[in-house]
């Protein structure tokens, strides 16, 4: 900055004119403004640094906005400086058990173990159960329904079963000493009725 | 005339958490009316002059912080005291689709609109040329009239070659000559 001797020299050499020009202010500012301005601005630069909430709120309600932002309530004192210590005392606090992360690793190793024998046998359970073989039980049933069947499907049957074929044959034998004539005399009417309506083929040549 | 601490104190005490508040308001008042003044000869209002000096300030506070010393402090307020001045004349310019010729006659109506405003007298009529002139040589030779700047800082300022200057403020001195001798 240089004084204004200076300034008012180089005017001289420039404009004798201006440099004799009255050099007072013209312009006129409100009483005190620079005593309050500091405060003034200080005021503003706060109220622009509280946060947006406040903003918003001031736009939303300004009565709200103009109320004092302080909780009314009272805690006991000492509160928040014991607050951690009523959390936890100490005689409740326990210890964890210490679980060896070898032990369970182990473990682990019997428990694959276990899940494939388990898988193995279930699976050979199944497979057993499912190769299934004629029973005798079997047998009676189909020789209950064979009376039903025509020629050419107990042929195609007999081919495809070669354990039946092989199987000892059916036997008639005894059936020749049955005193058919005694079973018949013991029947009364409606017995002998039904028993020649089941039996068309059989001819009993000697009925009294 | 109240006396100040230089400006190196001023910034410690800024930076200081705890004096940070006191810094600031120390500095507020230590170039307040330096830099209002530098302002209403641009804007003339004394209104307008509030809300951009306000402006500033607020600037100043927020950029104080990354404020490099290695720049004078000085300067950097007359810089951003300028460029709000002159961002403010914009403004005004867009809101009222108007050249600068005819901002410069607006703020010519403002000028003879004051109540103290007497076109007899010399300081007024010296008012009057400047409103005249161009913008860069009106700040030109406002900042060396009457803030007594040097070139050099004023290079910093209006970050133009200080040859620049010279001869926008000989022109400016040219121009209010011929407007006192021929009004």
């Amino acid at each position: 900055m240089l004084d204004r001797i200076h300034i008012i020299n180089e005017l001289n050499t420039l404009s004798p004119v201006v440099a004799k020009l009255p050099f007072s202010p013209v312009f006129t500012v409100p009483e005190g403004y620079f005593t309050q301005f500091p405060e003034k601005l200080m005021q503003k630069i706060k109220k622009q640094g509280d946060s947006e909430v406040v903003s918003e709120l001031e736009e939303i309600s300004p009565l709200l906005a103009s109320l004092q932002r302080k909780t009314p309530f009272s805690v006991p004192d000492g509160y928040f400086s014991d607050f951690s210590s009523t959390l936890y005392p100490e005689s409740e606090i326990q210890t964890a058990p210490v679980i060896s992360m070898v032990r369970a690793k182990r473990m682990k190793i019997f428990y694959a173990a276990a899940a494939i024998a388990a898988i193995i046998g279930l699976s050979s359970l199944f497979f057993a159960m499912n190769d299934h073989k004629p029973t005798i039980q079997d047998q009676v049933n189909v020789v209950a329904e064979l009376p039903k069947l025509d020629v050419s499907e107990m042929n195609l049957y007999l081919q495809s079963s070669p354990e039946f074929v092989q199987a000892e044959p059916l036997s008639l034998a005894g059936l020749e000493d049955i005193d058919f004539e005694g079973v018949i005399n013991d029947l009364n009417d409606e017995e002998l009725k039904q028993f020649v309506n089941e039996n068309p083929s059989l001819h009993i040549e000697n009925m009294n | 005339m109240a006396s100040f601490p230089e400006d190196k104190e001023l910034l410690s005490i800024f930076r200081d958490p705890l004096t940070k508040e006191k810094g600031y308001t120390l500095l507020v008042r230590k170039y307040q009316e330096k830099l209002y003044w530098h302002i209403r000869r641009l804007v003339i209002d004394h209104d307008h002059a509030n809300d951009v000096m306000q402006n500033v300030f607020i600037k100043v506070w927020k950029g104080l912080d990354n404020f490099r010393e290695d720049s004078r402090f000085y300067t950097w307020l007359y810089r951003i005291a300028t460029n709000e001045s002159l961002s403010f004349l914009e403004q005004e310019k867009r809101k009222a689709s108007v050249s600068y010729e005819d901002v410069s006659l607006a703020l010519s109506e403002k000028l003879a609109a004051d109540k103290d405003f007497d076109a007899s007298k010399l300081e007024w009529k010296l008012q009057v040329a400047i409103q005249k002139l161009p913008e860069k040589q009106k700040i030109v030779f406002s900042l060396r009239y009457y803030d007594e700047m040097s070139y050099e800082e004023m290079s910093r300022v209006l970050e133009t070659s200080e040859g620049a200057l010279k001869a926008s403020y000989h022109h400016a001195v040219k121009k209010i000559e011929d407007y006192i001798l021929n009004s």
